[in-house]
């Protein structure tokens, strides 16, 4: 059985909402299954093209096979809400480890401050660093997970790439705005997490720089992102083929 | 042998299936072979039976499947869970009187 017709199969698998995990586990296996029928027709005296033929036979039609699978199984649920999974989730994702890491970067401020009893520039260095990793690590991160994974189970396109658009409108859009007690300037510790969309300024950036500037930013990492991963899945794909 | 008809057999893969993985966990060839063994021949599953049945089992966590190495190959064997032993006793009680009910019929007055 050739390599495109087993490429079909697992297209037509992964299409019909099966999991890319399972989907590859079962091609293996399926495989073994067809190599086992072709060694019986070889212990029965076959030569090698009738041995294949056989064994095509006794496996029945892919296509029939897929459906078979696809009519007895859940899609996962990607399939299932495609514009929630992959439109809408990943700017969600983002939006909550703006918030957890917003109180993780308050914590540790707040410890360390209560333990020396002074804050050094170096604490709101690390405020700034830390809310500049949300840009500049996570989302691109968590862009990167996102084309993958719907690259990989198929997802239509129209649905992750709005997806990869709509996290980095949110990820310009996202304000993390922590304010450290200081006694001198009787300043109580504040969090403010929110989205906030302003062209022309932007708290927490200096003058002249803005949403736009962070959304082209994150619009160029979610791009980068996407190119990397669908370059990984391809090299992977073509690696599972040739092992095949 | 002609392949077993799928649509009067429905409900009976199922059984079957759980039933040889409950005395050992096989590879779906291995289970194919041994469906078609052990009922002398009477069954013969089609690939096309079998796998979706096998996938449909494991997604109701009534099979576990495992990799491991066998003959240098290495190969996915599904054994029971206790939900699926669970689900044999059942299924096994059902046709039972499914059985013991058509033979009333087939050995009884209107023999």
């Amino acid at each position: 059985m050739h390599n495109a017709e087993w490429e079909k199969y697992r297209n037509i698998l992964l299409r019909g909402g099966m999991g890319y995990r399972w989907v590859s586990r079962h091609v293996k296996e399926l495989q073994d299954h067809f190599d086992d029928l072709r060694q019986q027709a070889r212990s029965l005296g076959h030569d090698a093209n009738t041995a294949d033929a056989c064994a095509a036979k006794q496996l029945g039609a892919l296509p029939e096979l897929a459906k078979n699978v696809i009519a007895n199984t859940r899609p996962i649920l990607l399939h299932r809400h495609p514009l929630l999974v992959a439109t809408l989730l990943p700017a969600l994702v983002y939006l909550l480890l703006c918030i957890v890491s917003a109180f993780g970067i308050f914590g540790v401020v707040y410890q360390v401050k209560a333990a020396s009893g002074a804050a050094g520039p170096w604490l709101d260095l690390l405020v700034q660093l830390s809310v500049d990793m949300q840009t500049f690590v996570v989302l691109p991160l968590l862009g990167m997970i996102v084309a993958r994974y719907c690259f990989r189970n198929r997802c239509p396109r129209r649905y992750w790439i709005t997806g990869l658009v709509v996290l980095s409108l949110s990820g310009s859009a996202a304000r993390i705005d922590i304010k450290l007690p200081d006694a001198a300037r009787v300043q109580k510790s504040t969090i403010g997490i929110g989205l906030f969309y302003d062209v022309h300024k932007l708290p927490g950036f200096a003058d002249g720089q803005s949403n736009l500037l962070r959304l082209l930013t994150n619009l160029l990492l979610c791009g980068a992102a996407f190119g990397y991963s669908i370059r990984c899945e391809r090299q992977a794909m073509k690696g599972q083929r040739h092992a095949a | 042998m002609a392949k077993t008809n799928a649509l009067f057999m429905s409900g009976v893969p199922e059984l079957l299936v759980l039933r040889l993985l409950a005395r050992e966990e096989m590879y779906g060839y291995q289970l194919v072979r041994a469906i078609k063994a052990a009922s002398n021949e009477t069954f013969d599953l089609a690939e096309g039976v079998v796998y979706p049945v096998l996938h449909s089992l494991e997604v109701r966590k009534l099979l576990k499947a495992r990799e491991k190495m066998a003959e240098g190959r290495s190969r996915i064997y599904y054994t029971l869970t206790a939900k699926g032993s669970k689900r044999l006793a059942e299924l096994s009680e059902q046709w039972q009187r499914v059985r013991d009910g058509v033979a009333q019929v087939l050995g009884g007055q209107y023999a």
